[in-house]
């Protein structure tokens, strides 16, 4: 057993903030960046002088340079600054970085941002872009995101026999938590039956399955315990942190060529060094917040990371125990899917509110320890935060 | 983006050029390891097994078995919009190695370990890495 990150336990995201989510934002990126990390500030009571430190992710040069947020604010001194060139794995790990600079002394107060027009600017699903496997990939046109999880998915369902229908209930499960949701960009009902009823994008994913691009930003602190308890919103406690890029991930974020087993993600390979580190098992947690750029992610890193077993996830979901009622609640934001596509920045946000307790119509009843994940294939992060004094 | 536009994204590099100058002259090579043996893709400088640069080009049968597929009912690239239904599948090489590229058979056939054999296919002038059922 290895030694316990410092920084876990001992710090913890107070406020979050976001801009409105649309298909057409009329404003800069850099508008977005700013407005949401403001917000962020004034949810936690903090002046734009206090921070110090700013973490971001971008890819294919989507978005700022994160210490452009500096200037928007009027010009704190940063003492710690990253900008990660990472996806969807990035949200959980940002958050880390974060931690451990306060964790570490070089900064008090760290905003964590993503801001992107993901609609009506560059859109990273279906943009074709050069990268090591780019020459691989074009030719045979296998060109876009929505591909490279679908033929995951593909195998996770013929290794655990999770069936299209189950597929069906979980998007359907989503749609209910969306419609009490007043940020979601989706918020209709969607029965499993009309489900079924839909086309194929790309077999074995409807339109449903996949997120929905979007132009938006959204934004965390993250600081000590002890200031946190200084803050106007109670915090949320980072208790487990864990990152993997486990052996068979390739040479850049769609190098799926040489991955072992597509029924497995990430999530798999940094599950045991993630609930160590939190000194918890998957059983302890209340709900999940579970990255879902495409439906099938979700019930593939349930079951890599332990809430249920292998084949397990299908029953679980179909069951109803991911509803609001349900044992443990699941993207209780209707997830990527249903809020829109903040690249997971937005599940870790979602988590943050539901444990402060202030998630309104769909908050969950028992709110004292979550898990939530970034990323849907090779490599990736994930988070376990609790409530302060559980 | 056109078709050419997305041919335009590939730029074979120095650990690559030559798997594409076999499949130029019709014949598939797999990347593989003189150290451990292993069979990998794509083409890169060290085994990412065992980080060997004993990496070379082996002769393969063709011959494998499809550990994958997706069909794509609506194209990302307007390029490709005259091309659907059309799948990709992920196939087990027999000798090793897991190759990724267009089927090239009847959809309604597509199943779980469906014995292909690799058929190299042109596209604006480029060759496309393609399997067909073997059966």
């Amino acid at each position: 057993m290895g030694k316990r990150p410092s920084f876990l336990g001992r710090t913890a995201i107070t406020g979050v903030g976001y801009t409105p989510l649309s298909r057409n934002s009329g404003m800069s990126v850099h508008e977005m960046a700013v407005t949401a990390c403001r917000a962020a500030l004034n949810d936690c009571g903090i002046s734009a002088q206090d921070v110090d430190g700013v973490v971001t992710y971008s890819l294919l040069n989507d978005s700022i340079y994160g210490q452009a947020v500096a200037a928007g604010l009027g010009g704190p001194e940063l003492k710690y600054s990253v900008d990660l060139s990472l996806g969807g794995q990035a949200p959980c790990a940002a958050v880390m970085m974060a931690a451990m600079a306060v964790d570490a002394g070089l900064a008090r107060n760290v905003l964590v941002f993503r801001a992107l027009n993901g609609r009506s600017g560059k859109r990273i699903g279906s943009t074709a872009y050069e990268s090591m496997t780019s020459e691989f990939r074009y030719p045979i046109g296998f060109d876009a995101y929505p591909q490279y999880i679908a033929i995951w998915a593909r195998r996770f369902m013929i290794e655990t026999g999770f069936t299209a229908r189950d597929l069906g209930h979980l998007v359907s499960i989503q749609r209910e938590y969306a419609a009490l949701n007043e940020r979601a960009v989706q918020r209709k009902l969607l029965t499993v039956d009309d489900y079924l009823e839909t086309p194929y994008i790309v077999d074995p994913f409807r339109k449903a399955d996949c997120t929905i691009e979007v132009d938006g930003a959204c934004a965390l602190l993250v600081t000590s315990v002890e200031e946190a308890r200084s803050h106007k919103q109670p915090a949320a406690v980072i208790q487990g942190g864990a990152w993997t890029t486990p052996k068979g991930s390739g040479l850049d974020h769609a190098d799926l060529f040489r991955w072992p087993d597509w029924s497995k993600n990430c999530h798999y390979y940094l599950r045991d060094r993630l609930w160590e580190s939190a000194g918890m098992s998957p059983k302890d947690i209340d709900f999940a917040e579970i990255y879902d750029c495409f439906s099938a992610v979700v019930p593939m890193t349930m079951e890599g990371i332990g809430i249920c077993p292998v084949g397990g996830a299908g029953e679980f979901i179909t069951s109803g125990e991911t509803k609001l009622d349900g044992s443990l609640p699941v993207n209780t934001h209707g997830g990527l899917l249903c809020e829109g596509y903040l690249h997971g920045m937005n599940t870790v946000t979602e988590a943050v509110m539901q444990i402060q307790g202030r998630s309104g119509a769909r908050q969950v009843r028992k709110h004292d320890r979550c898990l939530v994940t970034s990323a849907a294939m090779m490599d990736g992060s994930a988070l376990v935060l609790t409530r302060d004094g559980v | 983006m056109s078709e050419t536009d997305l041919i335009d994204l590939v730029h074979p590099t120095l650990d690559t050029q030559w798997w594409w100058d076999a499949l130029s002259r019709g014949e598939l090579q797999v990347p593989a390891c003189k150290s451990c043996r292993s069979r990998f893709f794509p083409p890169q400088a060290f085994c990412p097994e065992c980080g060997s640069a004993d990496v070379y080009g082996a002769p393969t049968s063709g011959c494998g078995n499809v550990y994958s597929w997706v069909v794509i009912h609506r194209a990302f690239s307007p390029a490709l919009a005259d091309q659907v239904p059309y799948a990709i599948v992920a196939t087990d090489m027999e000798e090793g190695g897991r190759l990724i590229g267009r089927y090239l058979g009847d959809l309604h056939a597509l199943r779980d370990a469906l014995l292909v054999r690799v058929r190299i296919a042109q596209r604006s002038g480029i060759p496309v890495l393609g399997f067909e059922p073997a059966g």
